[in-house]
């Protein structure tokens, strides 16, 4: 995460699609990905002669996202902690609680699809005072567990609702 | 005869789906070829329909307004406020350099003003259908002046949201004490649904969460034709009613009703086009095909300019600002609106004819303008990327 030179990751709404996150490589190509209201991540990496002009464009599901960052060699958790640092402003920690008798208490967290839904990403679980860092989808909650996540203040909202349903 | 209106409309619908084929596999819209199918059809036409037209106008009434509610559901109220504010100046020199010519064009024509205040409405309004599905076609999500052109289609969409209620007012022949109520009574509209949105969204989601897939779809249905309605008897456009309502929903509420009524909106959303043109007689085409081209020019070098302006402004190099412009420049679903309120009144017999040939002629030039442009990118160093 300390790298010597640190990425500047800029961040622009797309009205309409999501949000679109980039950044430059020290080889003057644009990297980035956007966050699709509806849940799925596009990859994009600038054309080599044009850097405004996206030469790939890629599709990922949720697995496919979490396999290429694991290629990509860190841990979920701290890329999702640096991301925090750079958007510190209009990202945010909340604290989610599973309760008894709520949908995905005995459920696992891939069935909530929190990250599809609402962009939020699960960093955490807190369970009898003991994290869980990077929780994988096959985790299964149990009541009592709280979910630590980050995501937009929107995102958290609409993610604490999702956990709050009904089974 | 029994049957007759079913083989009809089965004929259309095939027509259709064929016409949405031949766009398809060619990469443009099928927006124009459905209005060319209406003309077809119309009553001095090849082919005349008889029993189906009350079925198509009734069927082109809720495309319209399901296009203007889906609009309103792909934007939250927060976005609209980010857009206007992220791009005053190009939303602006947008509107100088696309509203006037349509609307210097019905003047110099001698039409009554509010014929050329609506045809100033078609040249203004870029299709963001065209352009969000070429953006998406093309991988286009990641180009630098992206947010850019969003953000004026953005501004475009809520400027037309007003447009439309004062067009509704115009149309209406209301005087000038008319036309102020009719605006204050969208504006009080507007901050009641605002209100709304932002202080029971979360119901509304929560609302539509548990419920079966049959009772959103007819609920929400129920509700946008409802409010169209009440808008429409209290002297607001339904549009802009419909509009309202899409903005007020948002999250996962909206994901739901665009997963829902997206597929509603694409079948009478093409009812919609094909009874527009079924309006026009195909004769009353070639007079108006000499201002249709100036038109046409006048309106793509405005949308060129735009988004050079726009491109400029976030430092986007000359082949991502020629890809903006061009992006801007299909006219499509907002312009046929538009102009069907003119229509639908008897405004002036050329507005249909000039319509259909302007929009026809920007719905293809529009996407071809777009391949062209992505196809010259050239090494061209930029400047470091910012927020705009």
């Amino acid at each position: 995460m300390s790298t010597p030179k640190e990425v500047k990751v800029i961040q622009t709404p797309l009205p309409g699609i999501g949000l679109r996150l980039e950044f430059v490589t020290a080889a003057g190509q644009r990297v980035g990905v956007v966050q699709r209201q509806q849940g799925n991540l596009e990859l994009f990496i600038s054309h080599a002669d044009d850097p405004d002009l996206a030469a790939t464009s890629l599709n990922l599901t949720e697995n496919e996202v979490s396999t290429l960052t694991g290629l990509l060699g860190g841990s979920a958790f701290s890329h999702e902690l640096s991301h925090l640092q750079e958007a510190a402003g209009s990202i945010a920690v909340d604290w989610l609680p599973i309760k008894a008798r709520t949908r995905y208490a005995e459920r696992r967290l891939g069935d909530t699809h929190l990250r599809a839904h609402t962009g939020v990403s699960v960093v955490a679980v807190i369970r009898k005072g003991a994290a869980v860092p990077s929780p994988s989808p096959e985790f299964t909650f149990a009541a009592g567990d709280v979910i630590v996540a980050v995501g937009t203040a929107e995102g958290l909202a609409e993610a604490a609702l999702i956990l709050q349903s009904e089974p | 005869m029994r049957g007759a209106l079913l083989l009809e409309l089965g004929a259309v619908m095939l027509s259709l789906t064929v016409l949405a084929r031949v766009a398809a596999r060619y990469s443009f819209s099928p927006i124009p070829l459905y209005l060319g199918l209406g003309l077809l059809l119309s009553e001095h036409g090849v082919v005349s329909l008889d029993v189906s037209r009350e079925f198509i106008h009734a069927g082109a009434e809720i495309g319209a307004i399901l296009l203007l509610f889906l609009l309103g559901v792909e934007y939250s109220v927060g976005e609209l406020a980010a857009g206007v504010k992220r791009a005053p100046v190009s939303g602006t020199v947008d509107f100088g350099l696309n509203f006037f010519p349509g609307f210097i064009a019905g003047w110099a024509l001698g039409w009554p003003l509010t014929a050329a205040f609506l045809l100033g409405g078609v040249t203004y309004i870029s299709s963001s259908g065209i352009a969000a599905k070429l953006i998406r076609d093309l991988g286009w999500l990641g180009n630098r002046e992206t947010p850019a052109v969003l953000s004026i289609l953005v501004i475009e969409d809520l400027v037309m949201a007003l447009y439309l209620g004062v067009a509704a007012a115009l149309v209406l022949g209301a005087s000038a004490g008319g036309i102020a109520w009719s605006i204050l009574g969208a504006v009080a509209v507007v901050g009641a649904v605002l209100v709304v949105a932002s202080r029971f969204g979360g119901h509304i989601s929560r609302m539509v969460f548990g419920q079966s897939d049959e009772t959103v779809l007819l609920g929400l249905l129920g509700m946008v034709l409802l409010v169209a309605g009440i808008a429409e008897q209290v002297g607001v456009s339904a549009a802009v009613g419909a509009f309202l309502v899409g903005l007020a929903i948002s999250g996962e509420a909206a994901r739901r009703a665009d997963r829902l009524l997206g597929p509603l909106r694409d079948l009478f959303g093409a009812i919609f086009f094909v009874f527009f043109g079924l309006q026009v007689d195909p004769s009353t085409i070639p007079p108006v095909l000499v201002p249709a081209l100036v038109l046409v020019v006048a309106a793509a070098v405005g949308k060129l300019i735009t988004g050079s302006v726009a491109g400029r402004r976030i430092g986007a190099s000359k082949g991502s600002r020629l890809r903006a412009g061009s992006l801007l420049i299909a006219r499509g679903e907002f312009s046929i609106i538009i102009a069907e309120l003119g229509v639908e009144a008897g405004l002036e017999p050329q507005l249909a004819p000039l319509a259909t040939a302007v929009v026809f002629g920007l719905a293809v030039l529009g996407p071809v303008a777009v391949h062209v442009a992505g196809a010259t990118h050239r090494h061209t160093p930029s400047s470091p990327i910012r927020s705009p």
